[in-house]
């Protein structure tokens, strides 16, 4: 669905070059959600807004639903931007219209007539629960309620993809997960796609399918978010799945250096997550083992586990073999 | 109250203040038109041909900056008197309320330009942007989202330039504009009628008080912050 080959963007900031996006290819295939994760600096806003061409690249190719951006005239570009719809951390309503005028804004600006935008705004205030706040103003809204008429602005022509620029970021916990829901369902009910740049793993995690870690305007890793949350490869990468764990790995080190034995960590993913592999193996290899570490949670709608232990006693060759047999993954943080 | 007071008031000739009040209302109300007119537009280029905006020109933004910055770095007095044969051309008179009405638009218009590209700046950048997003030409974008966000700063700003045209309206008098400030002059300067520079100056402060109140009353009705 969207295509991004070679781009570079740099800007000039008090009279010198700053490189925002250094050579980014990004495929994302129709109906996925992909996150794009990164420091603040790291481009990916830049990145973000280079996809409806809010940035302009110096060069490189964009290519949504089969059209090249680069190449339209005004007009063309307008036109493909309504397919290409875009929610924003600070929701960009407009503060002197109601829940009804801001959803009706781009039906107006494609020239639809009243009765036509009327009933359409009807149904999506529905579809995201604010019906009954049509004629209410944005300063009478929680942030939740905010985001949700962005949403609703955003689905108004249908668009074939959708733009989320840190749209949780400005959200406390819960009412992140009930956007994240929102935007998840979205994406299976309408097959829209969905990229969300975020430098939270959690809202990666929670709805992404795959991931691009983005450090100096460089893609440093992708994949599947499995891949990436449970192996992670860069150094980048790893610090965003350590810090949603809340793990300082600093402390960690000192921590382990007074545990005796061998320190696995052990991955798990599936329904096997929920049964009692551990208990099995260490009977039958005579294993001795205490957890140091672990997490016991789902990435997306997969069950996964991830649990670091110290074994000390016991036929360690063979429980590794028994915990292999059973799908876990083993790997040896400590001989 | 003193009875020399009221016998004071009673020897005022209220037929010409209430003519001159007339006057002044008249060249407030033409005026404010015709600089709300062009000054509207005027704020609205400014603030779009500037840096890093829609219509981003550096050089038209300049050229542009610099003409009102002239009008405005001249003395209203001055403008009066320099703009006679420009009143001439426009209205067929310099005199009276016709007189008055071009120079008080030219001295309005760019104070109340800048006083509009102000009220546009405040407005959150993000609306541009979600406009821009939603493939909205330059005109939706500033007729749809920027002008209703500025409208409480854009009332605020006619609020301010309709007070400022309450008091030029009064030096006009030096060019015989007519009306209050007129009535001041002749009568209270150069003829002693204290009594009437006194009625006079509490006449255009209750005018410039009405003022005040009304916008900041419509501000209010139309802010939803």
């Amino acid at each position: 669905m969207i295509q991004l080959e070679q781009l570079h963007k740099s800007y000039t900031v008090d009279g010198r070059q700053v490189a925002a996006l250094r050579g980014v290819d990004l495929q994302v295939p129709a109906g996925e959600v992909f996150g794009v994760i990164g420091a603040s600096g790291a481009g990916k806003s830049t990145l973000l807004r280079v996809i409806n061409l809010l940035e302009r690249p110096d060069s490189g190719r964009v290519v949504v639903a089969g059209q090249d951006l680069s190449a339209l005239d005004g007009e063309g570009l307008r036109a493909a931007r309504q397919r290409i719809a875009m929610i924003f951390q600070h929701f960009n309503l407009l503060s002197s219209r109601t829940v009804a005028q801001n959803v009706a804004w781009p039906m107006r600006i494609a020239g639809w007539d009243r009765a036509r935008i009327a009933a359409r705004v009807d149904a999506l205030l529905a579809r995201v629960g604010l019906a009954a706040h049509a004629s209410k103003y944005p300063a009478q809204l929680s942030g939740g309620q905010k985001q949700r008429v962005g949403i609703a602005r955003a689905l108004a022509l249908s668009p074939q993809v959708l733009l989320c620029d840190e749209a949780t970021s400005a959200l406390d916990p819960e009412t992140t997960r009930s956007i994240l829901d929102l935007l998840a369902e979205l994406n299976e009910e309408l097959g829209l796609s969905i990229v969300l740049i975020t430098h939270e793993m959690d809202v990666v995690r929670r709805i992404c399918d795959r991931v691009a870690v983005l450090d100096e305007g460089r893609i440093v890793e992708q994949g599947p978010v499995s891949e990436v949350f449970l192996h992670p490869q860069s150094p980048t990468a790893r610090r965003f799945v350590l810090a949603a764990d809340h793990v300082d790995e600093g402390e960690q080190h000192d921590d382990y250096a007074h545990v005796r034995g061998q320190l696995w960590r052990l991955t798990f993913a599936g329904e096997r997550t929920y049964e009692p592999l551990l208990g099995e193996v260490a009977r039958q290899a005579g294993l001795d083992f205490g957890i140091l570490a672990g997490r016991i949670d789902r990435i997306k709608r997969m069950p996964y586990g991830q649990l670091t232990i110290a074994v000390t006693g016991g036929d360690l060759p063979a429980a590794r073999q028994l915990l292999a047999a059973r799908g876990v993954q083993v790997e040896e943080l400590r001989a | 109250m003193s009875a020399p007071f009221l016998q004071t008031l009673a020897g005022i000739d209220w037929s010409d203040i209430a003519a001159a009040g007339g006057d002044t209302l008249l060249m407030l109300a033409g005026s404010l038109l015709f600089t709300a007119l062009l000054g509207l537009p005027l704020g609205i280029a400014l603030f779009l041909l500037d840096r890093g905006q829609l219509l981003s020109s550096p050089r038209l933004y300049g050229l542009l900056s610099l003409l009102v910055n002239v009008l405005r770095s001249l003395p209203f007095v001055i403008l009066l008197i320099v703009l006679i044969p420009f009143t001439l051309l426009v209205t067929g008179t310099s005199l009276g309320v016709a007189g008055a009405i071009p120079p008080l638009v030219v001295g309005a218009t760019p104070f109340l330009a800048r006083l509009v590209e102000t009220a546009l700046r405040g407005v959150d950048r993000g609306i541009v942007e979600a406009g821009l997003s939603m493939g909205a030409t330059t005109r939706q974008i500033v007729c749809q989202g920027l002008l209703p966000e500025a409208l409480p700063g854009i009332v605020s700003a006619l609020t301010v330039t309709a007070i400022t045209l309450v008091s030029y309206t009064a030096m006009s008098g030096v060019i015989g504009g007519g009306g209050l400030g007129d009535l001041a002059i002749r009568f209270g300067y150069q003829r002693f009628q204290t009594e009437v520079m006194v009625v006079t100056v509490v006449l255009l402060l209750v005018l410039v008080q009405a003022l005040q109140m009304l916008g900041d009353w419509l501000v209010k009705r139309v802010s939803h912050r």
